[in-house]
């Protein structure tokens, strides 16, 4: 497999539900934001586009502040569209299989790293979590457990789907839909296992504050 | 699909802003820089602002001008690889006047838009023509499909108004806010910008 040479990241929504507001992307967790970490684990990376939206300005300012060669993606119609949709503002200009990441996400380091390998395996890679959380997509494996069949919000599944994604940019398309319901269409697709949840609400935001001061325990552990 | 690049001078294709190293040449730093300062903040239009800082520096000796350009002027190397790459295609809009930038025009190579001074043998009168940047993108679509523009001051926007994409870039300051508004990225390093170029 060619090396992935493009992320995006997607830090426009509002984040309404944690009610902050700030963008999640600028919310703290033991002293440093969501894109500080985000942008340490993605050092490596040659091109990082970074969709932004809700406030906008603050938001380019910092993120600019913590790596100068950014490439910022304005998506000013932030209030009134998906994130897939902002993914899409990237997404139309590229040729080749790329890193997408939702900027409200906590991600472990190892977990991510060993994603990465496994995405040179294989073409497109879904990342799953077992971190789960009370809003989130749940997916369904196969009998090997490698692969996803389907996305689901029944919530008695036990993996979650991250946002994290290595994904060809033809899945992309420009529509009010979410993320999992374009990848639907190319199911089934490889899963890898990432330990990591998004940032939805203030219990998300108290077991990120839990992972980050403990370490990563077993999700039984968090409220 | 034939696609122009065009790029403002000041402070996008050079590291520096131009006005003030003119201004240097001659001791008038501060009174430009008070003008400047104040065409940044909308206080006073770009016109206007421009006749004026023209008028402050109309007796400054060309020669200087330019050797202090050529001496203090640089480019970011990975913009001038793009542009020696396709050199037909990429195009300087300048409000800044002929007589002063066409040093730095001359090393960079390419097709320029700029305001055109009125002269009197070596002696600038006044201004003939100020350029007004969306003309000169007009004036490329007959011959390219698309255009994409690159620039950071107020000066830009009607450049950014009559293109198809439209990059705010950074690289000697933070691009004027107004035109991060109308702008689909923004970018502060020249190697981020062309690699930015080479995919669109």
């Amino acid at each position: 497999m060619s090396p992935i040479k493009h992320v995006v990241i997607s830090a426009a929504g509002i984040g309404s539900r944690l009610g902050l507001n700030k963008p999640k992307c600028l919310v703290e967790i033991a002293g440093r934001t969501l894109l500080d970490y985000h942008l340490e684990r993605l050092s490596w990376a040659e091109n990082i586009w970074l969709v932004v939206g809700f406030e906008e300005t603050d938001v380019i300012r910092h993120a600019m502040s913590l790596r100068n060669d950014l490439i910022i993606v304005r998506n000013p119609d932030y209030a009134r569209t998906n994130t897939l949709q902002s993914i899409h503002r990237v997404s139309r200009h590229l040729q080749e299989r790329f890193l997408v990441i939702d900027a409200d996400t906590v991600v472990e380091p190892a977990s991510f790293n060993a994603f990465m390998a496994a995405a040179n395996e294989c073409t497109q890679l879904i990342g799953i979590s077992r971190y789960t959380t009370s809003d989130g997509v749940r997916v369904l494996l196969d009998e090997a457990g490698a692969c996803v069949t389907a996305f689901t919000r029944a919530p008695e599944h036990a993996w979650e789907w991250t946002g994290i994604a290595v994904i060809d940019p033809t899945v992309v398309v420009d529509k009010p839909i979410y993320v999992y319901q374009a990848l639907e269409a190319s199911l089934p697709m490889r899963a890898a296992e990432i330990k990591a949840f998004d940032i939805d609400t203030i219990a998300d935001l108290d077991m990120a504050r839990q992972v980050l001061a403990d370490g990563w325990l077993d999700r039984d552990n968090y409220a | 699909m034939a696609t122009a690049y065009c790029f403002d001078l000041d402070g996008t294709l050079t590291q520096q802003e131009l006005l003030p190293l003119i201004a240097s040449s001659v001791g008038l730093e501060d009174e430009i820089s008070v003008l400047t300062e104040a065409t940044i903040n909308g206080i006073l239009p770009f016109e206007k602002s421009f006749k004026l800082r023209v008028r402050l520096l109309r007796d400054a000796n060309i020669d200087w001008i330019h050797s202090a350009l050529l001496e203090q002027v640089e480019f970011n190397a990975d913009m001038i690889k793009f542009i020696a790459s396709r050199p037909d295609q990429c195009f300087v809009v300048t409000g800044n006047l002929d007589v002063w930038v066409k040093p730095v025009l001359d090393r960079l190579g390419i097709q320029s838009f700029t305001s055109i001074a009125q002269m009197n043998g070596s002696r600038i009168e006044g201004i003939e023509h100020i350029l007004h940047k969306g003309d000169a993108v007009l004036g490329l679509r007959d011959r390219f499909d698309r255009i994409i523009a690159v620039g950071d001051g107020m000066n830009d926007v009607p450049m950014f108004e009559m293109a198809d994409w439209r990059i705010a870039f950074g690289g000697a300051h933070s691009p004027n806010h107004l035109l991060v508004k109308l702008s689909d990225f923004v970018v502060n390093d020249g190697g981020a910008l062309c690699r930015l170029l080479n995919t669109l």
